[in-house]
């Protein structure tokens, strides 16, 4: 056998399952979709360099497919730096707008409104009433936003149940920069 | 759309991701818990298996708890500790 320069490690270079929680994190891709009278926007979300400060839970293979805490000898949850989470990219479950809502159906748009504006979108509003506007990829790309990530079940078009980490929420992030076109895509190596 | 809980907002803070003024923006704004949650307990069935006991107030849609139920909550607390235990089932 011949020797080489590379090692691995488990504990350092295996993998390692994302952890539920909440990141900084910046828009990265965004995309629209027609259906009926609504549009739905889905939205990708890069977890930002500023996470690897973060302790997190260390998780581990449950064995039935899902992933579960770790625990020392004592039971005592395990914890890890989020250093492995930066980079990381993440989808949003879709927002709905529905530009024009049926009288007294305006309640549909709530959850576009408080998303957008959780990320930096600011709608004109006058006397308490807030206009909405179709967002585009040019007012929300590179914005800073801190996002909770879950796990996320659902049936894949042969109906067989799948999990996947999504983002379900999101939240403003005061202190984060907006990140030019450039920066974001600062990991295309070409 | 959710809120951040307090035990996650305060790391945020900690690691200084967030500045106490974005935290006490947020908190001002309503996104962030209003009380940490405690360890996990766990005790188990007739049948050896491990389920956790829950405590709330059903109804409380956003109010503010009175000092008489966090002092309920509180003894409810105790008793639970009694008789449970932190251990993951897991393991």
């Amino acid at each position: 056998m011949k020797n080489v320069e590379a090692t691995f490690d488990e504990a350092r270079d295996g993998f390692q399952p994302v952890a539920e929680g909440t990141y900084p994190a910046h828009c990265s891709s965004f995309g629209v979709n027609d259906w009926k009278n609504s549009k739905i926007f889905n939205l990708e979300f890069t977890i930002a360099d500023e996470a690897q400060s973060l302790i997190v839970s260390k998780m581990r293979s449950s064995g039935n497919g899902g992933f579960i805490q770790e625990v020392d000898g004592d039971g005592v949850p395990v914890t890890i730096s989020a250093l492995y989470m930066v980079g990381k990219k993440f989808k949003n479950n879709g927002v709905w707008l529905t530009p024009k809502p049926a009288k007294g159906e305006s309640w549909k748009n709530r959850r576009y409104k408080e998303f957008f504006e959780a990320l930096g979108v600011d709608f004109p509003s006058e006397g308490g009433q807030v206009s909405l506007a179709e967002v585009e990829e040019h007012d929300v790309l590179g914005l800073p936003c801190l996002v909770n990530i879950k796990q996320q079940t659902f049936k894949n078009k042969e109906g067989e149940e799948r999990t996947a980490m999504k983002v379900s929420s999101v939240f403003p992030w005061a202190d984060g920069k907006k990140l030019s076109a450039d920066e974001l895509s600062s990991d295309v190596p070409f | 759309m959710g809120k951040i809980t307090l035990t996650e907002a305060e790391s945020l803070v900690k690691k200084g991701v967030l500045s106490k003024t974005a935290f006490s923006k947020m908190q001002k704004d309503g996104l962030v818990g209003t009380r940490k949650r405690g360890e996990k307990r766990y005790i188990k069935t007739a049948e050896n298996t491990w389920v956790s006991p829950q405590f709330y107030f059903q109804g409380l849609n956003n109010k503010t708890e009175s000092e008489e139920m966090k002092t309920l909550r509180n003894a409810v607390n105790d008793v639970i500790k009694k008789h449970t235990v932190t251990r993951q089932p897991s393991k």
